[in-house]
């Protein structure tokens, strides 16, 4: 399905374990990734996402999908955030790399700007001679002709190719999103989603549980805010439901039997989870009929 | 089932020696006191579970039942609720929070009927600290 009515942004954000930086867009809140590449290694780190419509059809979109990280939603886009990773080294290999290219884009230019000169040398030279067999001017014409053998002459010697007159590439779009600090610093204060406690309290726990190596989809369809992996969701079924709240949230009890009533029927264990003083504190609920 | 949690208990109820044993623990609002009432009538009357104690707990500012489904079983803790009421995660039984404190309980949400005055246990939610 296509979201005609929201605006459509593109944000680079910087993958800690990795070279490449990946491209998140955002649609609304909905943070959205393209290339089936990138969607490959967000996988392999662990976020999981949903495949959202598809693309227009044109000759070679057969293999490619659109996908978005419903899946940790906001909670695993933010986990795709800048981390400080010796940005300033690439920064300045890449400034040497575009030198280089600069200096041997120079040398060729000058070798073929030689070149052209010859030729355009030799040319008027012949000019000269062929009109000089017309056109009897026994002033000018030789010494002309003459002036511009010896220039011919002289040329690889005389020539000097300025470095300003080398034509340069600029380029407007580039493949590598290779933001530098400032750039990237400068995108992020675009992020879109509001960071309020709510998203908080989600990305400490959706943290928390993927740093103990479990993987967390959505649960919307659970009332849940993620769904609990021990491994890969096309592997395994989910052990867990998890319900992200503050410490001091106030549940209606009738919520939590709700809630606490479908664990059971799905075979599920819920999970209360709330971040308290940069841990995350874990509760389970067991719905039992008593007998 | 809003008017009877806001209403005065019966007499019989507030003349009962147990209800006033458990209002002399000086713990709890009179609502949730008198849902571990009923709850107590029901475990002893009803359940026929043993040992049926009231216990204060000030941490919760409620009162508790602990009780043994059987004889010689290990006690449980239930913490009766009226079922309108909210309840936040820093109450459940965690190790972080409540050290040395009840590892699990059993919440027990309660709905009077005012007609009959009889006491509906809705359901038994176990609450569980849980550790990966």
């Amino acid at each position: 399905q296509v979201k005609e009515d929201m605006d459509t942004r593109s944000e680079s954000e910087h993958q800690p374990s990795r070279e490449a930086l990946i491209d998140i867009s955002f649609c609304g809140s909905t943070p959205l990734l393209w290339k089936v590449s990138v969607m490959k290694r967000v996988r392999s780190v662990g976020v999981i996402g949903a495949l959202v419509g598809s693309l227009a059809r044109q000759p070679r979109a057969a293999g490619q999908t659109s996908g978005a990280p419903a899946g940790g939603g906001a909670a695993a886009a933010a986990s795709l955030q800048p981390q400080d990773c010796g940005g300033e080294e690439r920064n300045s290999e890449a400034v040497r790399q575009y030198e280089a290219g600069l200096e041997s884009s120079y040398k060729k230019q000058c070798a073929l700007a030689l070149e052209d000169k010859n030729t355009v040398l030799r040319r008027i030279m012949n000019e000269k001679e062929n009109s000089s067999d017309t056109v009897c001017d026994p002033t000018g014409t030789d010494d002309s002709g003459g002036a511009i053998r010896d220039r011919l002459n002289a040329l690889d010697q005389a020539f000097h190719f300025p470095w300003s007159a080398m034509a340069v590439q600029l380029c407007t779009a580039r493949a590598g999103f290779s933001h530098c600090p400032e750039e990237r610093s400068f995108h992020s204060t675009d992020w879109p989603m509001p960071r309020d406690e709510r998203l908080n309290t989600r990305f400490c726990v959706y943290r928390d549980l993927r740093n103990k190596g479990f993987y967390l989809t959505s649960a919307g369809k659970f009332g849940g805010d993620f769904l609990v992996y021990p491994g890969d969701p096309l592997r395994f079924h989910a052990h867990f439901i998890a319900l992200c709240i503050s410490m001091d949230e106030e549940l209606p009890l009738c919520d939590i039997l709700a809630i606490a009533r479908l664990g059971s029927n799905v075979k599920k264990t819920v999970l209360i989870c709330s971040p308290v003083e940069g841990d995350v504190v874990y509760s389970s609920l067991q719905w039992s009929s008593m007998v | 089932m809003d008017e009877v949690n806001r209403a005065d208990p019966p007499n019989w109820i507030q003349q009962h020696a147990v209800y006033q044993d458990l209002m002399h623990l000086d713990v709890g609002d009179s609502a949730q006191v008198y849902a571990a009432f009923l709850v107590y009538m029901d475990l002893t009357e009803v359940r026929k579970w043993k040992e049926v104690v009231g216990v204060s707990c000030p941490e919760l500012q409620a009162v508790l039942l602990e009780a043994r489904e059987k004889e010689g079983e290990a006690a449980q803790m239930i913490f009766p609720l009226p079922s309108h009421r909210s309840i936040k995660h820093r109450e459940f039984p965690n190790g972080a929070v409540h050290a040395g404190f009840y590892a699990s309980w059993t919440a027990v949400l309660t709905v009077s009927q005012l007609s009959t005055q009889s006491c509906t246990l809705v359901f038994c939610l176990n609450l569980k600290y849980f550790n990966f």
